[in-house]
């Protein structure tokens, strides 16, 4: 039972950090828009990425 | 009952929390984009930044997120209307209204609630036998929706994909904390500085953008014309039902809703070129047209934007394939969309 409680606890803590740093992350993006925007990654054309039936 | 039977009922217990938990966390944490095929749009992204005002959504398939780019858009909207507009392309990989609907019950009936919503509609985005029914029912379904989900299986795929609902929270925080789906800094990039779409204006950044992102597009008309084209009637038109089924109640949900919301709704249909319209059955256009043409007479608050005119058939320059626009043509459109949603904005 202790593994289990300890599985979901740990789930739940290591999702809530890495959205917290998405989250940091996409906002010190954000903030740069208007000011200096970097270049944009090498696009992709993800139509093909998925196996059609 | 044995310690066996005992030991069993436990572990079974603990997974179907564990799978609840999954759900939930999902749900909290807004990781339901993180998916697979997370092209066009880095919908994560958008759940994730910071609260910022949405004025016009943008929601379609991937013609929406080649044809219209937020930033020609806003500007126009801005000076016509007096006032800062903040437009996002929301667009989803084959789409179909119920598809769409479930991303505008997601992602805009809380604190982004926007003044219009523009929604793509096509006949196959209508059809009740969409072509990629099951891949959209796959992921995008929710447990709310299972029911919808159930009553139009037709084929054992159909199921799985139904009974995926509730295992979502379990795949996606999975992909979420393997970090398989974060592979797309192009589509992050787009949402964070462009708001969305494949191309953007005016700036440098855009420009050079722009051109690679064509180049790299090259050869796709010729591709599309070989491989797409031959497939149009019997994959997308073969069977055809558009007064029934989960699209035409999607359709029907959703003018209630934002007539109930106060939200101006425009049912934008895109333009093709005219060897993509040819394959489109005259029928099957005339139905769905009529269809927009009541719905539009029906409702004060809906407007219906015809972009696929026979004068937008013939520009070939403005596609980059047969049913989507390529950077200019996403700049001209978004103009004459200015000209649509301007007026229903309310002015400062």
């Amino acid at each position: 039972m202790w593994l289990a409680l300890a599985v979901m606890v740990g789930l739940v803590g290591a999702v809530a950090l890495r959205v917290q740093l998405d989250r940091t992350r996409l906002a010190t993006a954000a903030a740069r828009t208007g000011a200096q925007v970097p270049e944009a990654p090498q696009p992709e054309t993800g139509h093909m990425r998925r196996r059609r039936r | 009952m044995t310690p066996a039977d005992r030991h069993a009922l436990a572990l079974g217990g603990w997974s179907a929390g564990l799978v609840a938990l999954a759900l939930l966390v999902s749900h909290v944490f807004g990781l339901r984009y993180v998916q697979a095929v997370v092209w066009p749009t880095d919908l994560y992204a958008f759940t994730q930044l910071p609260d910022a005002p949405v004025d016009v959504a943008l929601v379609g398939s991937s013609r929406t997120t080649f044809g219209l780019a937020p930033t020609a858009l806003d500007p126009c909207l801005s000076r016509a209307s007096g006032r800062t507009i903040r437009s996002v392309n929301l667009a989803r990989v084959y789409a179909n209204m119920l598809t769409e609907t479930i991303l505008v019950d997601d992602l805009l009936w809380g604190d982004r609630r926007p003044e219009v919503v523009v929604v793509e509609v096509a006949p196959e985005i209508l059809n009740a036998r969409h072509h990629e029914h099951t891949y959209n029912m796959a992921t995008s379904v929710d447990l709310e929706r299972v029911p919808v989900c159930l009553a139009s299986v037709r084929h054992p795929d159909d199921l799985v994909a139904c009974a995926r609902a509730p295992l979502r929270g379990v795949e996606t925080v999975a992909r979420f904390l393997s970090g398989t789906a974060r592979d797309v800094d192009h589509l992050t990039w787009m949402m964070v500085h462009q708001r969305g779409g494949q191309f953007c204006f005016g700036s440098a950044v855009c420009e050079t953008h722009n051109a690679r992102f064509t180049r790299r597009l090259g050869g796709r008309w010729d591709a599309r014309l070989d491989h797409v084209l031959p497939t149009v009637a019997a994959e997308r038109f073969a069977s055809w039902e558009i007064d029934r089924g989960p699209h035409h109640d999607a359709l029907q949900a959703l003018v209630a809703d934002t007539a109930a919301a106060d939200i101006d709704l425009v049912l934008l249909n895109m333009p093709v070129h005219a060897l993509y319209q040819a394959e489109v059955p005259a029928a099957a256009d005339a139905e769905f047209r009529q269809l927009l043409r009541d719905l539009d007479a029906a409702h004060p608050h809906v407007t219906v934007f015809d972009a696929n005119t026979p004068q937008w058939r013939q520009r070939r320059a403005a596609f980059h394939d047969p049913d989507h626009l390529g950077a200019e043509g996403a700049r001209t459109l978004s103009g004459e969309l200015c000209g649509v949603v301007a007026p229903l904005l309310t002015a400062e």
